[in-house]
């Protein structure tokens, strides 16, 4: 069985967040002031590597960037980045934990 | 008048206080008004900005919520497409194109409510969570419906010369609403249409002449022999004040260009359909805006007010043309995250 983990996510953009995924799993994250869509997970299973996915849509060019605590230890220090083309951006990946 | 100066300045460094933090992100879509600040396309994002182009600071709160998992249990997803934010602006009442006008400070704060639901007509994905895409070029299509609501507060100080002369001078509230419904519609992230229809109790203070002077006022001692003479700055608006119930249509079309450079730009093309008091009049026009990737964003809009001369005193078409720039700035501290 896997262990679980305390996560915490934020992804900022001024595009609109469709979807995210954690290890595949939809996952609703949460509009803030200030445009970073976030959510804090106290037990989230994770085997292995950290698989997500992000899909977003608005204005071309409109970047977004992504960044993932585990533990309360940023996994992510060179942000995951992405940016809009052709109206969306749906990116999968996976981060070493 | 200095206390609401204050005031309005505080509101504007608390809001920067709260949003000055690192990898935060600022708007500069929203530049996409008319001379008079309205537009049909509504951005679902927060944001702050100080727009030039109606001498406005405002500040939006958008709360939306991302697709998640089927309440069922199924693998399915449950797209979240509604949302809600609360938009307020400080500026002149009465879309006056200057928060300062001729040197007169002529504060009006509107806010409004506005909820609405995205993806009403063109999926952005499907139940499975997969991204829908469209046509040939397969590009993605996104729209939304917004339902806006809100109202208006401003203070003047009325002056005319008509009246009595201690009746001169009278303090006006005005106390507008608005109610808009607007559906946009955003196509391969470059093309975007606004249609919307709005109601609003609408004031003429635009077309009133600022005017100041000084107001003295004398008090003579019992004994006859001293007087104490107090002054006092007035600044007022001269003219027939006068409020109407306004209905207005509104078309947008935005095209964003993205070359292979460091400078975006967009054209934004508008009409207005204005109703007030039986008499239709229509305004249009065109802006072009350059997105650098900086910190500041600007452009230059020309519209006419009056299309078919219905109010204006000229019948010469170029006089009823007006012109503008228009800068929108990006807080420094706000830090746009980078691609």
């Amino acid at each position: 069985m896997a262990k679980t983990h305390k996560v915490a996510v934020e992804l900022s953009t001024e595009a609109t967040l469709q979807l995210f995924r954690l290890e595949g799993f939809a996952i609703a994250l949460t509009r803030t002031l200030d445009n970073v869509y976030r959510i804090a997970i106290s037990d989230f299973p994770i085997e292995g590597e950290l698989d997500y996915y992000v899909h977003c849509t608005g204005w071309n060019k409109t970047p977004w960037t992504l960044k993932i605590s585990i533990d309360g230890k940023d996994i992510t220090p060179d942000l995951v980045k992405g940016e809009i083309e052709k109206g969306y951006s749906a990116v999968r990946g996976s981060l070493k934990i | 008048m200095k206390k609401k100066i204050y005031l309005f300045r505080l509101l504007g460094l608390l809001l920067l206080f709260r949003l000055a933090q690192p990898g935060q992100a600022q708007t500069i879509k929203p530049i996409f008004e008319d001379g008079k600040g309205r537009t049909s396309i509504i951005a679902p994002l927060g944001f702050l900005g100080i727009n030039t182009e109606n001498s406005s600071i405002r500040f939006q709160y958008f709360y939306a919520k991302t697709a998640g998992p089927d309440p069922l249990g199924t693998q399915l997803i449950k797209r979240n497409r509604f949302y809600w934010g609360i938009n307020v602006t400080g500026s002149a009442a009465g879309g006056i194109s200057n928060l300062f006008s001729a040197g007169v400070f002529t504060p009006g704060t509107s806010a409004c409510l506005f909820l609405g639901h995205r993806s009403l007509f063109f999926s952005a994905l499907d139940k499975e969570g997969t991204p829908v895409l469209h046509g040939k070029k397969q590009v993605a299509i996104e729209d939304w419906l917004t339902f806006r609501t809100g109202g208006q507060i401003a203070n003047y100080t009325l002056y005319d010369e008509t009246k009595p002369f201690a009746d001169q001078i009278s303090k006006e509230r005005f106390r507008g609403y608005l109610a808009q419904v607007a559906y946009n519609v955003l196509i391969s992230g470059a093309t975007s249409i606004g249609v919307s229809w709005d109601i609003a109790q609408a004031n003429n203070i635009d077309d009133l002449t600022a005017i100041k002077f000084k107001q003295q006022t004398v008090i003579s001692a019992p004994n006859g022999q001293n007087t104490r003479i107090f002054e006092r700055e007035v600044n007022a608006f001269s003219g027939s004040y006068e409020t109407t119930i306004v209905n207005t249509y509104s078309l947008d079309g935005v095209r964003y260009f993205t070359p292979d450079s460091e400078i975006n730009y967009a054209l934004h093309l508008y009409g207005r359909l204005r109703h007030a008091n039986d008499q239709p009049v229509y305004r249009a026009g065109v802006g072009f805006y350059l997105f650098p990737k900086g910190k500041v964003a600007g452009g230059i809009f020309v519209e006419s007010n009056d299309l078919g001369n219905k109010i204006s005193d000229t019948p010469q078409f170029s006089k009823r043309i007006d012109m503008g720039l228009t800068v929108k700035f990006i807080m420094p501290s706000l830090g746009v995250p980078e691609p």
